[in-house]
């Protein structure tokens, strides 16, 4: 079969299926829509009494639409031309006398489910693999086949909205349940109890709202709700981010026009938002997702091992937050400290960790018990022999960490892989004491741990690629994003990340408002401004992070001597009396100890002055890493910054940032500055070429750096 | 005599009394807690255990087959069996000698066994009454119907019925366990001032013991309380302050008006779990493991239930005839306490030529026990008795007590509810 798609008549019963070639799974490309209009015009011609459309593939329906080829589209023309034709094809669909009944076994996302929203009836396997749902907001976009229109006017808008904004996707017996779908049946014998159903036609159903969906479907309903869910998302999104409050407004007004004109005002509203900036940069970072996703796969007739057993050095609050990361996928974990203190600790960590779950009832009570009990405390290296692997997170002391791991390493199976959890300290240095130093390699993880999704796998130049990939592998299993780095100080995301907190200071050394700069960054869509960040981390953290940056770098990171000061007058942050602020009555105020410290005195800012200034040099120090290859490409530089720090995801990451924001006019303005600091801003060497060449770092759905 | 089975390794949690520091976890997951960490000391590997025994009392109805529950939890492979075994206070021993009858007939190479008892979950259960009500409420059709039926319920319908309670009573004369020790106390002719001085000699030999470390290496300490947030490292009912005054000021709980058992001299309702690991011997050699020691035989016996305190005595008989041994030939003892006057009662019926040939059908006493050999690091009085868990504690305690003084052959006896005896004969050398 080398078509897209094919038609069967058997009787009165008409079956399309559907089998893109040369895919794993359908998605709606160009080639697939082919097919389909050619089937429908031909459908048309005698519609059956009953169609029913069937995937071919395995544990899939419709992935969805194509994103390579939308990545592909630029202006607000192309968009909206892919948007009618879609519309076009499933309006005919609609409109087919025939009962049509799309058959759901796996994946029906997006376009596939805006396909199945066009037929009459919607039968769903009961799989964990058969997943419905409209990811598109979190593209940047809003569902623009027809699935804005057709899902509220399915399953009541009090279900449709939630769905649409969260772009979170159910399970066959979810949708059975909220109407979405009609019947659902056992995935293993799915199309042979669907064909002996289907001898009887079903009747296309009518489904009758319950009195809340009715109430909320008056005008004033539709008012109401659509303010509270504008609220909702401005509290979360801040106003990034614009897809879910256009599909507010799509969903609220298109229930009271006719089919067309609400159609027509999706496709508007559709093509605007994807060809726009934010839309094209949160696509770009999904594509940088799945590739890393997707990359260092077993090879073929490789696999990788399941972790089953692992241990965790040091329960302190990453220890423990560690232990209950794995734990939770089901390893079972040693976790050893020095006194039963500690362990009491990072057993505390873990138990928070999972009551959190219990709370959100994501865990039963049950689940979290049997995940504690996965983790066994111990002072001695009992039941580490077992361990596949091992993650240190000791004192950040290199005297230490060696010890811990030359003594742990002779505890260990010559099989086991050895991590040390540290976020400056050389993982090179660390090797050199070891016997197996082939086996040993830095595991970054981020406070805290449940909710970062960057783990930095960190290799030095004796590390074994074959541990390496095992280990990326265990991340992704984890749920995190693996990105591998190269052992220099601060490694990626810290390296980068120093000298914008560090510019932040300078600028308060020279007078400018600390309060106002926070408030510019978060703007600018940081999750929090640089002195909140700070407070946070920990000042005394954050100094240590810097004076290894100083030892290894030279005069161009030099901190500034306000954290120094800080950290001897003990402004730690928020677990000391605080930092840079302080809390009053419930309220983050400015520290009154730190306005002493600094003299007082503060001026108003400039919003550019400030990104510039935090930004650019960041930028630079980027620079500076993709030339050094610290990291392989800018994608995965911008993917770990967004992932391990916060960054904005709208704005792509720093690369991203730099080449929206112009490589030349940052690389003049660097220039400027370095007339005065010639160490702190002097323009890295691969800015410099790539300005001189003319190109940019990154490339959106394309080839990159 | 039969060959002697390996007990490689033995651990368990500590002991503490119902409705404090353990109360959160169940028995399921005090065991899996304990077997984790045997695993995790233990040279055999998890794929060598070929089945998991585990005995408890009070059987928890949320882990039906509590050893099956208990192997899954404490990361042994789906594909290792296993099966609970009931023998009232001697569960905990009935799943080690289990395991061993199974090693020595061949079926069985390696295996996990043990107790585990939470007392501090025993359920409360609604009485008959209440079920009735129940009963009669579901059947009902009408409305009138329904009103006529929920205008008979009566307070006292909530009473509810203390498992607890039932379980500590023998089902068939009737009488508590309490009951059972005053009766021994009656026969022998044991004091109110004697029970008190044992209770606290008990106390003073597991103060001394906790004192010196010497039960440091059977214990593993455990993550507890709702959150998790609590290392519990010690058992928590030995009292090492305790003084016979204020013994001897406890009323008779049992028998108020005539008795002699108070709570002081009787052992306290306990959580806890202790399990060992057991190999054949053929195998303890081809891996050249280093065993605690060696199970070397075992003899149950049973005997009236209104004395069942007394049971260790008929067991020990027993074993000794098989094994032509006299009660000289064991260095250490552990004799169960239940009650300070059943443990008194024993120590006279096995120094008493009358009661061998009374109930014994014996010419000559067993053999009487020397203090200074017996249980000389605290009983049950002091470090509690978790009824499905103790038996296995017995045996764990002796092996490293026996070890430590460099001494080979002990006794683990105990008395069990229902009216039976059960000891068992280790040794540290094979």
């Amino acid at each position: 079969m080398s078509s897209s798609c094919s038609y069967q008549l058997a009787g009165d019963h008409g079956y399309l299926h559907l089998h893109l070639p040369d895919r794993k799974v359908n998605v709606l490309c160009a080639e697939l829509l082919d097919g389909l209009e050619k089937l429908m015009s031909e459908i048309e011609q005698a519609p059956p009494k009953l169609l029913a459309i069937v995937s071919d593939k395995d544990a899939c329906f419709i992935a969805g639409a194509d994103l390579q080829e939308i990545a592909k589209l630029k202006s607000r023309e192309d968009f909206l031309q892919a948007a009618e034709r879609g519309q076009r094809l499933f309006n005919r669909l609609a409109q087919l006398p025939s009962t049509t009944i799309a058959l759901i076994d796996g994946v029906c996302l997006g376009g596939g489910l805006e396909l199945a929203l066009a037929c009459d009836i919607r039968w769903v396997s009961d799989s964990a693999k058969t997943q419905l749902g409209l990811p598109e907001v979190n593209l940047g976009f809003i569902p623009g086949w027809g699935g804005t229109q057709r899902l509220p006017r399915q399953i009541g808008i009090l279900k449709a909205l939630p769905m649409i904004l969260a772009g979170k996707s159910i399970d066959g017996r979810r949708a059975l349940k909220t109407g979405l779908a009609e019947r659902c049946f056992a995935s293993e014998n799915f199309l042979n109890r669907c064909l002996e159903e289907l001898k009887n036609i079903p009747k296309k159903s009518h489904r009758k709202n319950n009195w809340q969906t009715r109430l909320m479907s008056t005008s004033l309903g539709l008012q109401f709700l659509a303010n509270r869910a504008r609220k909702d998302v401005m509290k979360r999104s801040k106003g990034h981010y614009p897809a879910p409050l256009k599909a507010i407004e799509v969903i609220s007004k298109g229930l009271k026009l006719p089919m067309a004109d609400a159609l027509q005002m999706e496709r508007q509203s559709f093509a605007e938002l994807a060809s726009s900036a934010v839309s094209q940069q949160l696509v770009r970072l999904f594509h940088l997702g799945e590739n890393n996703k997707r990359s260092g796969g077993p090879g073929p007739g490789e696999s990788f091992a399941n972790l089953s057993h692992s241990a965790v050095l040091g329960a302190g609050v990453m220890g423990g937050g560690i232990a209950a990361l794995l734990s939770l996928k089901g390893s079972h974990v040693r976790m050893k400290d020095i006194n039963w203190q500690g362990i009491s600790s990072g057993y505390s960590a873990a138990a928070r960790v999972y009551q959190e779950r219990v709370k959100r009832k994501s865990m039963s009570r049950q689940e979290m018990d049997q995940a504690m009990l996965r983790i066994g405390g111990c002072l001695d290296f009992s039941g580490f022999k077992d361990s596949q692997l091992v993650i240190e997170a000791v004192l950040e002391k290199m005297e230490v960490k060696q010890k811990v791991l030359l003594e742990c390493e002779s505890h260990l199976h010559e099989k086991s892989i050895i991590c040390t959890n540290t976020s400056a300290l050389s993982v090179s240095t660390m090797a050199s004491v070891l016997n197996r130093p082939e086996r040993f390699c830095g595991l970054h993880f981020f406070n805290p741990v449940h909710r970062m999704p960057l783990v930095e796998v960190i290799s030095h130049p004796g590390s074994d690629p074959q541990v390496i990939q095992q280990l990326m592998h265990w991340v992704r299993k984890w749920g995190k994003t693996p990105v591998l780095v190269r052992d220099v100080p601060g490694f990626l995301v810290n390296r980068i990340l120093l000298p914008y907190m560090v510019e932040a200071a300078n600028m308060v050394e020279e007078g400018w408002n600390p309060i106002s700069i926070d408030r510019i960054m978060e703007h600018f869509g940081m999750p929090m401004g640089p002195f909140m960040l700070a407070d946070e981390v920990g000042l005394d953290v954050g100094a240590k992070v810097a004076h290894i940056l100083r030892e290894g770098y030279g005069p161009r990171m030099e901190a500034s001597s306000l954290l120094d000061r800080m950290v001897e007058h003990k402004l730690l942050g928020r677990k000391g009396d605080g930092g840079f602020y302080t809390e009053h009555k419930k309220q983050k105020i400015l520290n009154p100890a730190f306005k002493k410290l600094h003299g007082g005195n503060f001026r108003e800012p400039d919003a550019n002055e400030v990104i510039h200034r935090l930004l650019f040099i960041m930028i630079n120090e980027a620079c500076r890493c993709l030339e050094e290859g610290v990291v392989d490409s800018a994608a995965n530089l911008d993917l770990a910054m967004i992932m391990g720090t916060g960054y904005p995801p709208f704005r792509g990451g720093p690369c991203a940032t730099a080449d929206t924001m112009g490589l030349p006019m940052i690389l003049h303005k660097l220039e400027g500055w370095s007339s005065m600091h010639p160490e702190r801003y002097r323009p890295a060497n691969l800015l410099k070429q790539i300005v001189a060449e003319g190109k940019t770092l990154t490339a959106p759905g394309g080839q990159e750096l | 005599m039969s060959e002697a089975v390996a007990i490689i390794d033995g651990y368990r949690t500590p002991f503490a009394k119902a409705g404090t520091e353990l109360k959160d976890l169940q028995a399921d997951h005090l065991g899996a807690a304990i077997c984790r960490e045997l695993l995790a000391r233990s040279p055999l590997q998890r794929q060598d255990i070929d089945e998991v025994i585990f005995g408890n009392v009070i059987q928890p109805a949320h882990a039906a087959n509590i050893a099956r529950v208990i192997a899954l939890k404490c990361g042994l492979p789906v594909s290792i069996p296993a099966c609970t075994v009931h023998r009232n206070c001697a569960s905990g021993m009935e799943a080690i000698t289990t395991a061993a009858e199974r090693i020595l007939s061949g079926r069985l190479t390696c295996a996990l066994a043990g107790g585990a008892e939470s007392m501090s979950n025993a359920p409360l259960l609604f009485g008959p009454a209440m079920t009735d009500f129940f009963g009669k409420l579901m059947r009902a059709k009408s409305a009138f119907e329904k009103l006529k039926i929920l205008s008979s319920f009566r307070l006292s319908y909530l009473k509810p019925v203390i498992t607890l309670q039932l379980g500590l009573t023998d089902p068939v004369c009737g009488m508590s366990m309490g009951i059972t020790a005053e009766n021994v106390a009656r026969d022998f002719n044991i004091t109110r001032l004697q029970q008190d001085q044992w209770a606290l000699e008990s106390h003073q030999r597991a103060a001394a013991a906790v004192k010196a470390g010497r039960l440091q290496p059977e214990i593993i300490p455990l993550s507890a309380g709702s959150r998790f947030d609590k290392i519990i490292g010690e058992d928590n009912s030995i009292r090492a302050e305790q003084n016979l005054a204020s013994l001897q000021k406890l009323r008779p709980y049992f028998d108020p008006l005539c008795g002699t058992v108070t709570v002081g001299n009787a052992c306290p309702v306990t959580d806890g779990a202790a399990a060992v690991s057991l190999c054949s011997s053929a195998h303890a050699h081809e891996k050249q493991l280093k065993p605690l020691g060696w199970l070397r035989d075992w003899a149950v016996a049973g005997l009236d239930g209104s004395r069942m305190g007394l049971g260790p005595v008929h067991a020990t008989a027993i074993l000794l005839d098989r094994n032509g041994w006299s009660m000289n030939d064991f260095d250490l003892i552990e004799i169960n306490e239940a009650f300070a006057a059943q443990f008194l009662g024993c120590e006279i019926a096995f120094a008493s030529d009358d009661y061998a040939k009374a109930k014994l059908n014996r010419s000559v006493k067993v053999g009487a026990i020397d203090r200074d050999r017996v249980n000389v690091n605290g009983g049950a009085i002091a470090i509690g008795h978790p009824v499905g868990a103790t038996g296995a504690r017995l045996v764990i305690t002796i092996l490293h007590e026996l070890k430590r003084r460099g001494l080979q052959r002990g006794l683990a006896t105990l008395c069990i509810g229902g009216g039976q005896g059960m000891a068992l004969a280790l040794e540290v050398n094979s």
